[in-house]
């Protein structure tokens, strides 16, 4: 395994053209290295780390008010950010849940989306807040939703020679409440079995919008298209919120593995999108 | 590939290194700086062993380039002490606040809660259990870790100072005195097995079998040999065809003819690099004839099921000696107690209960994995450096193995982190130390986590079916108890777990009917063993969430029942002892009035367990020598992971009349002790205080005596106290011990045979919370209430009371290594999926120390507490769950998936 930390984009760029399954982009190297250690990942040729790459260690405004993670930034460093804070609450949550200290003072935030992995917690209200990822490639730059990112599970739709250089989440449309949940035995250094995220506009009593994502049930994290289909325009009463866990319950193909059966991922994000969807309306200020 | 230069400020100190590409942080810490403070312990970033400050953020170098820290400042363990040796204050706390057992995961720990406090100077309890949750500690329980951190933060701010250390004079016992070697373990100074170095020292592999169960038709080693850097392999032939094992000689080092679980060991390697070595066993090639499996112990017991061995009953007897009915087919061990007429009994009831409880394999969890570093030495000889917790174990098995006489063989148990029973077992060191007579060179053969979950001695699966019957008053009449426990392929302890569980089948309580049995059965699975307290935390969940369920069938309160027959004063326990000062009913009254104090809310339940434990008395030998000075060494073969040394040096220093300070320890070294308890089975404070006490009082009388002489007193008239012998009469008159050294050595020698066993018993009281969405279990609250018979070091018991209620909580709530239905082969490949308790999983545990009924050792009558502290936290944990929801769970682990299952509410 050769280690190369290009210090220029174009440097990086060149590096990555080399043949699929040769480079491996780490930042922090917390998914990657273990999984290579423990022989869940194959080693692969070079480990390019974009360490020292300027210009991507910040979190910054951008035009039309949309906030831009760069691809350094570790999950510490956006689960303090105040800006990060009062854009998107679930996202803070997600980040400070994300396995210790240890790991969140190293992995990224764009690294925990780049895993596309069906547990990645900061998936899902990244998901619901219609996140896109930055692109650089040898033909400039473009946008990737975080759906199109994903293009399986553990896998992305990026070319040979494209990186992924920041995380950008729009702004919204009026006062949002962005609530991240994770259901799993531990409190601390667990790899979630359930997440559910919830982004909600209110107007007094009623949902105006609501978005739903789930992670760790699919195979990648998705939105649930016909729960927030269900939510649109009503008041979350608990007919409604059972309607909508019911739909999301029947929408959701969820895997079986050693950490729960396909049938308990169903149960619990049946039993727990009342809760989120009803905390997100509470936080977008919404009344019941 | 070409090594890169490393520039990087470590712990102060501008540092250039050479380093491969692909290096871990760790490594160039350990191997190229020589900073052994840093630990491996998994190897994923799960455990939090070696995390080092990367630019004043805790990090973990196991999961860390080294090239990542290029141009950036590393601190490790080794940096935080001043240079004039005076502590960092972090450190300092955890030596005052006994917050160090094993010290593997102290240095990680000490390095997250320095980056805390640097940012937060005055945290809660729940920010700093947020803050350790990446250290695993498996020995403390966290209670003594999290108020050490708290009183180190209160000095960092100024508001109080350390005072100065507590003189105990020669008075020590009963007192809690600073664990021995704990100023080393905070620094990282304390050597474990890896942290050895030798010239030209090799490294180990092994390869695995994949199949559950075939004939071995032909191994082919040559490709393997031929790879540049490989040494020697070793296939089950290249060996002496010997058996060996605790109870039953049954297991080869190497399979010969058969695989008998995926994982078993086929081959091992050893080359100049662990990756060499790795790239050798794949190129191995094994040619198997699979065979039928039996992965299921309840099939095994069937007629017709495949036999795991053609001929156990031609196995002699294991290491321990003890006799044991040769196995009948895949049931290595039967056990049935009866007394009175249980069918009568049932037959008198008004209310029975009738369940089947069963329980997974959990893994220890040591926070260091098995290691091992064999020395050849002149005349053939060989020295196996360990983590271990039986050194005369290692000397028996390797002697046996490699058909050698024990003269060969010396085995030093180094500094050991962790072990809890896995380290009982001898597996790991006759492989390196057959490699290293093989190559003539230093082997070192160290498990990863991975090997850890796939072939260790993890506890074993049970199946429990018991039946109660009671009188409508609630007074006990008869039991019923079919136990299983699932050995895998080989017996290792097995028949020792499903035996002594059945003694103590009928809990603290009398029962005047009853009929108790047990079968260890072979299976096609990995070995189990011996893991705190064999059997009886799986068998207590059983009996002691029956009685929950019982005293809701009568409508009493489950206190009540286990008042109305608890065993009280006068009482005979399983073991055979006699109770005094009613100590089961004051443990079980100490547990209850914490929890009147504290009634459970909506969604909270208290529950309640109790526990009981023999120690048994176990051949031991000690060695005192006075040195020139008048100090005294003293070498005993047993080590010490806990803090047991400190509590026999009390008893000691006490009975000779000297300080702590006039005393040496040698620990753990074959070659230079006698027999010794094993550390296991709490064995070691109960046998080796009192060999030790009987040593110090034959010194004491050997000095007397010689005193008697010089200064011509009788004996009668002479004490010892400072280090000399004195006349009671007129203290002026006497003669200190170098005096009398300077004549001639003085020295004892001493040993006993078995003393009689003891017992204790340990009620444990939790509080939890059942979240009624998701079914999530917090746990709110902890008491202990530990009879300990005298408390040697009352600290070192409330460290092991935490300890080992935190591994209940893991075996309760989340552990279970999953097993393959189809094949057996381990699914929990490492810490992601096997998931431990964390310090924000759990509360601080209270222990209350229950004294008045001292066991039969002269060392002041103290009792093993390692076991019991472990053993009823399960039950009660049930217990509460049931408390908390109105719903029994009858299988560890008790998951929200199983608590929603059994609830109704998994369709809802």
């Amino acid at each position: 395994m050769e280690y190369l930390a290009p210090t220029a984009l174009k440097e990086a760029l060149a590096i990555l053209r080399r043949p699929r399954g040769g480079p491996c982009v780490v930042a922090g190297g917390t998914d990657v290295l273990p999984r290579v250690a423990t022989g869940k990942r194959r080693r692969p040729k070079q480990l390019v780390s974009i360490g020292r790459l300027p210009g991507l260690d910040k979190i910054s405004l951008a035009a039309k008010g949309v906030l831009r993670i760069g691809a350094r930034v570790t999950l510490a460093e956006v689960a303090a950010s105040r800006q990060v804070a009062r854009r998107l609450q679930g996202l803070i949550e997600a980040a400070s849940s994300i396995g210790s200290e240890q790991i969140r003072n190293k992995a990224t935030l764009v690294g925990n989306i780049c895993s596309a992995s069906s547990a990645a917690d900061a998936i899902p209200p990244l998901l619901c807040a219609d996140a896109v990822v930055e692109v650089a490639g040898s033909k400039g730059r473009r946008r990737v939703p975080i759906e199109e990112l994903m293009a399986g599970p553990r896998k992305l739709s990026l070319k040979a020679g494209e990186l992924v250089l920041a995380v950008r989440i729009p702004k919204p449309k009026g006062r949002i409440g962005s609530v991240y949940r994770r259901h799993g035995p531990r409190r601390a250094m667990d790899c979630a079995t359930v997440i559910a995220a919830a982004q909600v506009t209110a107007r007094k009593g009623q949902i105006v919008e609501a978005r739903l994502a789930v992670g760790a049930v699919h195979a990648v994290p998705v939105r649930c298209p016909t729960g927030e289909a269900v939510l649109a325009g009503r008041a979350p009463d608990d007919d409604a919120l059972a309607e909508a866990a019911e739909a999301v319950a029947a929408e959701v193909q969820p895997i079986s593995d050693i950490r729960a059966s396909a049938e308990h991922r169903r149960t619990i994000v049946r039993r727990i999108v009342p809760e989120v969807v009803l905390e997100a309306f509470t936080r977008a200020g919404g009344t019941r | 590939m070409s090594k890169q230069m490393l520039s990087f400020t470590v712990n102060g100190v501008a540092r250039e290194v050479a380093v491969e590409p692909d290096a871990r942080l760790l490594d160039v810490l350990r191997d190229s700086l020589g900073l052994m403070g840093t630990k491996h312990g998994c190897g994923e970033g799960e455990c939090g062993a070696c995390t080092v400050l990367l630019d004043g953020r805790p990090v973990t170098s196991c999961i860390t380039l080294a090239m990542d820290a290029e141009g950036r400042k590393v601190t490790t363990i080794e940096g935080l002490a001043s240079e004039d040796g005076t502590l960092h204050p972090i450190q300092e706390a955890f030596v005052r606040g006994q917050a160090v057992q094993c010290g593997f995961c102290t240095p990680g720990m000490i390095l997250s809660a320095k980056a805390l406090l640097d940012r937060s100077p005055d945290p809660t309890d729940a920010e700093i259990r947020h803050a350790l949750s990446g250290n695993l500690c498996r020995c403390t329980g966290y209670t003594g870790i999290v108020a050490a951190i708290k009183e180190a933060a209160a000095v960092m701010r100024g508001d109080k100072a350390f005072g100065p250390l507590p003189d105990y004079g020669s008075e020590v016992v009963g007192q809690p005195v600073e664990r021995i070697g704990a100023r080393e373990r905070v620094q990282g100074k304390a050597v474990f097995t890896a942290d050895l170095q030798r010239p030209g020292m090799l490294h180990a592999a092994i390869l695995r079998s994949p199949l559950p169960r075939a004939r071995i038709k032909a191994i082919d080693t040559a490709k393997a040999k031929k790879l540049k850097g490989v040494h020697a392999v070793l296939a089950g032939t290249d060996l002496p065809d010997k058996r060996w094992g605790l109870l039953l000689s049954d297991e080869v080092l190497l399979a010969r003819d058969q695989v008998r679980y995926v994982g078993e060991r086929v081959a091992v390697v050893a080359a100049e690099t662990p990756d060499v070595a790795r790239r050798a066993v794949s190129l191995i090639k094994v040619d198997y004839e699979p065979l039928p499996a039996v992965l299921d112990m309840e099939e095994a017991l069937e007629p017709g099921a495949p036999q795991v061995h053609d001929r156990p009953e031609e196995y002699g007897l294991g290491y321990f000696n003890a006799p044991l009915d040769p196995p009948k087919g895949n049931s290595t061990t039967s056990m049935l107690i009866t007394a009175g007429d249980v069918e009568a009994g049932f037959a008198e009831a008004d209310v029975v209960v009738e369940e089947e409880y069963r329980t997974m394999p959990q893994h220890q969890g040591h926070i260091e994995t098995h290691v091992a570093l064999a020395q050849p030495e002149p005349g053939g000889r060989v020295t196996v450096y360990a983590s271990t917790q039986v050194p005369f174990t290692i000397r028996h098995a390797v002697a046996t193995y490699l058909d050698i006489p024990m003269s060969k063989v010396r085995a030093v148990a180094m500094e050991t982190g962790g072990g809890f029973g896995n380290k009982v077992p001898i597996f790991v060191e006759p492989v390196a130390a057959a490699l290293a007579l093989a190559c003539g060179r230093s082997v070192r053969l160290q498990y990863s986590r991975q090997d850890e979950l796939v072939d260790s001695r993890p506890r074993a699966a049970t199946i429990a079916r018991v039946k109660t019957g009671a009188k409508r008053d609630g007074t006990l009449v008869a039991r019923r108890l079919m136990f299983l426990v699932d050995n895998g392929a080989y017996c290792d302890c097995g028949p020792l777990t499903a035996g002594a569980t059945v003694e103590a089948g009928r809990g603290p309580y009398r029962i005047p009917n009853v009929r108790l049995e047990s079968h260890s059965v072979y299976t096609n699975k990995f070995n189990t063993g011996p893991f705190r307290a064999p059997g009886f935390p799986q068998v207590t969940f059983a009996l002691e969430s029956q009685m929950d369920a019982l005293a809701a069938k009568l409508r009493m309160d489950p206190i009540e029942l286990r008042r109305k027959n608890a065993l009280r004063t006068g009482d005979t326990t399983f073991v055979g002892t006699t109770i005094r000062h009613d100590v089961f009913y004051r443990c079980l009254e100490a547990v209850v009035e914490k929890m009147a104090g504290d009634p459970a809310t909506e969604h909270e339940g208290w529950g309640v367990g109790c526990g009981e434990w023999r120690t048994g008395g176990f051949p031991c030998g000690a060695v005192f020598k006075v040195n020139e000075d008048g100090t005294v060494a003293l070498t005993i073969g047993s080590n010490d992971l806990t803090g047991s040394a400190t509590s026999i040096a009390q008893v000691a220093a006490q009975e000779l009349g000297i300080g702590l300070e006039g005393l040496s320890l040698v620990l753990g070294d074959t070659d230079a002790a006698p027999l010794a308890a094993p550390s296991a089975g709490s064995m070691v404070t109960f046998n080796m205080t009192n060999v030790v006490r009987k040593g110090a009082r034959e010194l004491v009388e050997k000095l007397k005596g010689l005193a008697s002489e010089e200064l011509d007193q009788p004996v009668e008239a002479l004490e010892v106290a400072d280090g000399r012998v004195f006349v009671r009469d007129d203290p002026e008159t006497g003669i200190g011990f170098s005096e009398l050294c300077a004549a001639q050595p003085i020295g004892v020698s001493v040993s006993h045979g078995r003393i009689p066993s003891t017992h204790a018993f340990c009620v444990n009281g939790v509080k939890v919370r059942v979240d009624p969405v998701t079914g999530e279990v917090t746990v709110l609250r902890a008491t202990s209430a530990i009879d300990c018979g005298r408390a040697i070091n009352p600290a070192s018991v409330h460290g092991q009371a935490s300890g080992g209620f935190v591994q209940a909580v893991g075996m309760a709530l989340y552990e279970e290594i999953v097993q393959d239905a189809d094949d057996g082969h381990v699914m929990t490949q490492g810490l992601t999926e096997y998931r431990m308790p964390t310090a924000k999983d759990v509360p601080s545990v209270e222990t209350i120390i229950i004294e008045g009924d001292p066991s039969a050792s002269e060392g002041h009558g103290a009792k093993g507490i390692g076991e019991p502290v472990h053993v009823p936290g399960v039950a009660a944990i049930a217990n509460a769950i049931a408390a908390a929801t109105g719903t029994r769970l009858y299988a560890t682990p008790m998951t929200p998936e199983r608590i929603l299952r059994a609830r109704g509410l998994d369709q809802r």
